[in-house]
């Protein structure tokens, strides 16, 4: 007998990934436009379902990542060297400034590539950006 | 006032007065022209208020971005709006010696981001391409607040000043 599928529920100390674009990051660190898209929600990666590597991949079929590589077949290293980085912040952060997770219909707060999304979260990208960290080389690449 | 007739006509306000004395009350370094920027004369550094690296103005100026340069549909940055960004620079440091440099980076919204941040408060001027002359600001400050507000350049810097104006 099969019961419910359980609901993937995201917690407030979980980790949330996001990708930047390597004009979003200065020697300062993280700047507001690496927490703002033309997207209506903002779109984040929980850490416990997708590692920095996977990220890197996941990103590296996209235009962008292709030709600041300058190759098809951008690798995760190549990625990071072209400028590429993957920012870490905590769903804490989002939930304490009043912003909710969106659902789907049966209630996930992420999908199973762990693909989250902050409703209208773009409207306080320079505070994310300033509590958000960036990962470092061995981080993300494990090198 | 006094009418700067330099190099600022090409971002078409060759006429525009603005102030000789900072608004801190100290004398104005005397400008001359370097390279088409207004730059402080060598021997004024103390109190050179235009003194923008050219590596600053540089990277605001490369900018410019073809339509759909992020590959997620970001809207272009002209190179009017990268001229507007710089010269939005310029004149708040005419008007405030010692200002910070803001970071900048290309917004996918078709323009140039300039961002400050006050303590726990960020500020954010976007030129954009749709019209240089006006100044998108947003504001944050925790937990979850913000504001926007667009207005002409004159009182954008206004708005920018006293965002520093109050210490915090």
């Amino acid at each position: 007998m099969g019961g419910a599928r359980r609901l993937r529920i995201a917690r407030p100390d979980d980790w949330l990934y996001r990708l930047v674009k390597p004009e979003q990051w200065d020697e300062q660190g993280l700047l507001p436009d690496a927490f703002d898209d033309q997207h209506q929600d903002l779109s984040l990666f929980l850490q416990r379902v997708k590692s920095p590597v996977e990220l890197l991949t996941f990103f590296a079929q996209f235009g962008p990542a292709r030709k600041l590589c300058k190759t098809r077949r951008p690798t995760p290293a190549l990625m990071y060297s072209a400028g590429f980085r993957i920012a870490a912040i905590r769903l804490g952060e989002f939930l304490a400034a009043g912003y909710e997770i969106k659902t789907d219909a049966a209630g996930n707060h992420f999908d199973d590539k762990g693909h989250l999304e902050i409703i209208r979260g773009q409207r306080n990208a320079a505070v994310w950006a300033s509590r958000a960290q960036i990962l470092s080389r061995e981080e993300i690449l494990g090198e | 006032m006094a009418v700067l007739e330099t190099s600022l006509s090409r971002w078409s306000y060759a006429t525009e007065e603005v102030p000789v004395e900072p608004s801190d009350g100290r004398p104005m370094p005397e400008l001359r022209l370097i390279g088409g920027f207004l730059e402080p004369a060598a021997s004024t550094v103390t109190g050179a208020t235009l003194a923008i690296p050219a590596d600053y103005r540089q990277r605001i100026l490369s900018l410019r971005r073809r339509r759909n340069w992020d590959g997620e549909g970001a809207l272009p940055i002209t190179a009017a709006a990268c001229r507007a960004a710089l010269a939005f620079v310029e004149k708040l440091l005419l008007r405030k010696s010692g200002l910070p440099l803001p970071r900048v980076s290309p917004s996918v919204h078709g323009a140039v981001s300039l961002y400050w941040r006050n303590g726990e408060e960020h500020l954010i001027a976007r030129l954009g391409s749709a019209d240089p002359n006006r100044v998108d600001l947003h504001w944050e400050g925790a937990p979850g607040r913000y504001q926007d507000l667009s207005c002409d350049r004159d009182g954008a810097v206004d708005r920018v000043l006293d965002f520093h104006r109050q210490r915090r």
